[in-house]
């Protein structure tokens, strides 16, 4: 039912539109079609449980939650990981239910389903036509954690490439995919360079724990290295790491002071946003030194998920981690709060679509 | 010296001395004995609190047919027989009560009067509870910690094994099978003389468990499930003075945990749990003195792939040493002390070998004043992992005639951390402190002929709940919640009978709120409103009987949020029995359940079975 008149909602609106248009003397544009209830605007994926995905759309206008559940009148499975986007696709990882669903990325109209091949699949990179899935492997086993290499044509586990431990994150540049080693439930120092025209690997490594990357503009990956935890009875430093992609080797290593554990990174403008403490910092990707002095103070909420884009700061609340989050976005140009929009349970990742 | 180990010291002092007593007690007493009445009603029973010290709190016993008509699981059992909410992963999967609005953690378990809640989480799942192993299985509600240790704050349960003399061979065969592949076997053999008792019962309990959920195409997968128990219980009348128990139990289940997706990983979990226990019970006029010794071991196994043989695993040994002695103030007066020390090691994939030592002192009165009683009682408890508290208890009762009693109960209570809370590698916290509650109540009943209702209505004040929070990229327990408790329970039976023609009516129905104080919103999972009715109807040697339970809606989600709830059901089965044989020592049982076939879970995407049907034999002989 909720369907149908979302179908019949969308006609009208769609039929507005090309009515308006054809009354429209002046032809030198043709506006763009619509590509879905979902385009631009922001996603927020939650891990749960319940998972959800949360859609706000850029003029903030529109708040719609479960986007997934309402429009394939299903529910993903625990825990939503992370969503990788691919040309019209968005490919949303569910680690505990061993499932990636593919929807189309403007309607969340569910495609297809990869569910079988995958072991507590995390994050998903894009090279030659090909998707690549960290997986954990069984939480009691160091030695079983892998790459799954997807066809994206039929959208199936085509090979599989064994990896060190906890592969976590994966960025793909210039037909290389990079994964970060986090480690799974244990701790890990290392970054696996994939060479996607021959499956074969190398690997790089780091200080312990790194977790975020990007390409910065000067062609380096720069990782976020978390450093272990005080808890796990060995500490170490959390440093910001930059790698030379043609030699693979560490150029760059920023420290952080001890007992300091940032744990997201965002990149926009070249500029580096991270958070530690429930505070951000902002610093140019050229520069040698960490910034001492925060430009955002989050409070007393507990920070989950993090991200920039243009001059605003999106930033989940997981609240008591039982509870529906929020999305809480900061305009930059005055580092002040200007939005809070109810979110999912657990929400982690935002993305812009 | 610090105070700690001058406690220790007091304490051992202390132990000595109760030692000192029995042992002088046992060889010079020459008083006469009291009635043989007093040694089958107080000595025989295993659980003696439950008789001595809660008359003013209720205590409903389930026993024979309830138990009989009833699936193998103690959740089963008391989620139609009792204002217990259950929380269930699935039928026969991980389950959970919440006993007045608490915990899992606040609800005890007791095996013939000893606390087997687990050391790792604090908690019994009450699916890895057969009770085909046990004559009667109590529910006694509200604070117990006094009596029974830590976590006795919304109630206790109590699985208990009668010691009978005098009754020659005795032996049931219990079997069950029904849909979904379901074997539920009981063999019970006994023989008593008038010095001797011996009983042995061997249980087992097994389903494929691959049920369709109702109204879907989809199928319970990865849910089966085996247990099996045994237990051997002992009894020797050295004399008129001195009765020796041995109390034997070994649980051995596994069990795969349900997919709500059917691309998870396949996982499963094994229990491998023993209980012992050594009795001395003595009657030396006026006293009474009960020597217990216990030894305990739980061991599980998690497999987080069925298919690969690594696992992750706990394992607690526990020594229990308990004295206590009564002594007969007047006619109607009793003093009561107790002592023991319970000595636990425990090991884990995530937990480095941990012990721990606690020892506690116990002094409690009870005296009746013609339709007068009151009872009190204190605890202090001694260990070097954390403060413990004075725990206390007080109760008044008052019979107003013959028809109509009024009991009013207040005490402090507690649950200590657990071993999951304190040792957890890199996580656990020794720092804690116990959750700790206050709590008042008041109970009304009445009694007739044919009919008895109570209803009671309670307070409960819980601070210093432990939750797991993250402290940066990790978890840690604390004491953050301060949680308030209180509603009403009520009970009603009826019975009724018209020449050959027997009926009984029973009902519960609980109405709670249980609310966190700094949000002032209910907790998850539990309901407002639960009730359980059944109507019983013998004639001659049929019998038909009906039950049914309602749940209220739950939150899911702490926020309340009405999106996130899940809906209130409706179950209910019915049974058909024949007794055969000259004594009417066969009974042939059918029984169909969730008879409307309801499509109601317990916890959010654990779908319950429908209809589905059993079949029955019990044979006495």
């Amino acid at each position: 039912m909720k369907k149908q008149f979302k179908f019949l909602a969308f006609t009208l609106f769609f039929g507005l539109l090309i009515t308006s248009c054809s009354n429209d003397d002046d032809n030198s544009s043709i506006p763009q079609e619509p590509l879905g209830d979902y385009e631009n605007g922001i996603l927020v994926s939650a891990e749960g449980g319940p998972s959800s995905v949360s859609y706000i759309s850029n003029d903030f206008s529109t708040v719609e939650n479960n986007i997934y559940a309402n429009v394939n009148t299903e529910e993903l499975g625990v825990y939503l990981q992370s969503i990788g986007f691919d040309g019209n696709q968005a490919y949303i990882i569910s680690d505990n239910v061993n499932t990636i669903n593919v929807v189309n990325r403007y309607t969340f109209a569910k495609e297809t389903a990869i569910t079988t091949g995958l072991y507590t699949p995390r994050y998903i990179g894009f090279a030659n036509g090909k998707g690549y899935v960290s997986n954990w492997g069984s939480g009691s086993d160091a030695i079983d954690d892998f790459i799954a290499v997807i066809d994206l044509s039929t959208n199936t586990v085509e090979s599989t490439i064994p990896v060190g431990e906890g592969p976590e994150q994966i960025i793909s540049n210039n037909g290389k995919i990079y994964v970060s080693h986090k480690g799974g439930w244990s701790f890990n120092n290392i970054i696996t360079v994939i060479d996607t025209n021959t499956n074969l690997t190398t690997t790089i490594t780091v200080n312990d724990v790194p977790d975020e990357m990007f390409i910065n503009n000067s062609g380096e990956l720069v990782v976020l290295c978390e450093g272990k935890p005080g808890w796990s009875g060995s500490e170490t430093n959390a440093t910001i790491s930059k790698i030379d992609v043609t030699t693979n080797t560490v150029t760059e290593t920023l420290n952080f002071a001890a007992g300091v554990h940032p744990s997201q990174m965002s990149s926009e403008n070249g500029e580096i946003y991270y958070q530690a403490n429930n505070e951000v910092f902002v610093m140019s990707e050229t520069s040698s030194s960490l910034p001492t002095a925060s430009i955002v103070n989050l409070g007393t909420i507990n920070t989950y998920g993090m991200a920039v884009k243009g001059d605003k700061l999106y930033v989940t609340d997981a609240k008591d981690f039982a509870s529906l989050g929020d999305l809480n976005v900061y305009d930059l140009t005055t580092n002040t709060l200007e939005n809070t929009f109810t979110v999912g349970v657990n929400a982690s990742k935002i993305y812009f679509n | 010296m610090n105070l700690r180990e001058k406690d220790f010291k007091i304490m051992k002092k202390g132990i000595l001395f109760l030692f000192g007593i029995i042992f002088s007690l046992s060889c010079f007493s020459q008083t006469r004995l009291d009635s043989v009445q007093q040694l089958d009603e107080v000595v025989l029973k295993s659980d003696k609190f439950l008789k001595t010290f809660s008359n003013t709190q209720s205590i409903t016993t389930l026993k024979d047919t309830v138990l009989s008509r009833s699936a193998p699981s103690l959740t089963q059992l008391l989620n139609y027989n009792s204002n217990i909410y259950f929380k269930e992963n699935g039928l026969g999967m991980v389950s959970s009560p919440s006993f007045r609005g608490t915990t899992a953690q606040q609800t005890v378990v007791a095996w013939n009067g000893i606390n087997i809640n687990s050391q790792f989480n604090g908690q019994t799942d009450f699916n890895t509870i057969n009770i085909r192993n046990f004559d009667a299985v109590s529910v006694r509600s509200g604070g117990g910690s006094v009596l029974y240790g830590s976590g006795a704050i919304g109630g206790s349960i109590h699985l208990n094994n009668d010691i009978a003399f005098n009754e020659g061979f005795k032996h049931s065969i219990y079997a069950n099978y029904g849909s979904f592949n379901t074997l539920d076997l009981g063999v019970k053999s006994g023989f008593s003389s008038k010095k001797i008792s011996a009983e042995i019962a061997i249980s087992r309990s097994s389903s494929d468990n691959d049920y369709d959920y109702v109204d879907s195409d989809k199928t319970n997968l990865n849910g089966a499930f085996y247990n099996q128990s045994v237990s051997a219980n002992f009894g020797y009348k050295v004399n008129a003075k001195n009765v020796i128990k041995l109390y034997s139990y070994l649980y051995d289940g596994e069990r795969e945990f349900s997919f709500i997706f059917p691309s998870e990983t396949p996982t499963k979990y094994q229990d491998l749990n023993s209980r012992n226990m050594l009795e001395w019970n003595g009657l030396y006029g006026k006293f009474i003195s009960t020597l217990k010794l216990a030894y305990l071991t739980e061991h599980y196994k998690y497999f987080a792939n069925s298919n690969s043989d690594i696992y992750s695993f706990g394992e607690a040994k526990t020594l229990i040493g308990k004295y206590d002695l009564s002594y007969r103030v007047f006619k109607d007066a009793m003093l009561q002390g107790v002592v023991d020390i319970t000595n636990t090691s425990g090991e884990g994939s995530s937990i480095g070998e941990s012990k721990r030592t606690i020892s506690s002192f116990s002094l409690l009165y009870k005296q009746e004043i013609n339709s007068f009683l009151y009872e009190a009682a204190l605890r202090k408890e001694i260990t070097s992992n954390y403060d413990s508290p004075l725990l206390y208890s007080l109760g008044l009762q008052y019979k107003f005639g013959e028809n109509y009693t009024v009991n009013v109960n207040g005490s402090k209570n507690f649950r200590i951390p657990t071993y999951n809370d304190l040792y957890w590698e890199g996580s656990g916290n020794t720092n804690l402190k116990p959750e700790t509650s206050n709590q008042v109540e008041m109970g009304h009943q009445l009694d007739f002929k044919n009919v008895s209702f109570s209803a009671t209505g309670f307070y409960n004040d819980i601070k210093d709940m432990i939750r797991w929070l993250p402290a940066g990229s990790n978890w840690q327990p604390v004491n953050t919640d301060h949680v308030e408790t209180y509603g009403l329970e009520s009970t009603l039976d009826l019975k009724y009978h018209l020449k050959e023609h027997q009926f009984a009516i029973g009902g519960t129905y609980a109405y709670t709120v249980s609310k966190n104080k700094e949000t002032d919103l209910q907790l998850i999972y539990v309901p407002k409103h639960k009730g359980t009715a059944t109507f019983n109807y013998q004639y001659n040697r049929a019998a038909f009987y009906y039950q049914t339970l309602y749940v209220g809606e739950v939150f899911t989600l702490s926020d309340n949020n009405p999106k996130y709830i899940l809906d209130a059901y409706l179950v209910s089965n019915i049974g058909l029995s024949y007794a055969l044989g000259k004594e009417k020592q066969f009974t042939l049982g059918a029984q169909i359940k969730n008879m409307y076939n309801e499509n109601y879970q317990s916890v959010a995407n654990r779908f319950m079975p429908g209809i589905n049907y059993n079949f029955y034999l019990n044979f006495n002989f």
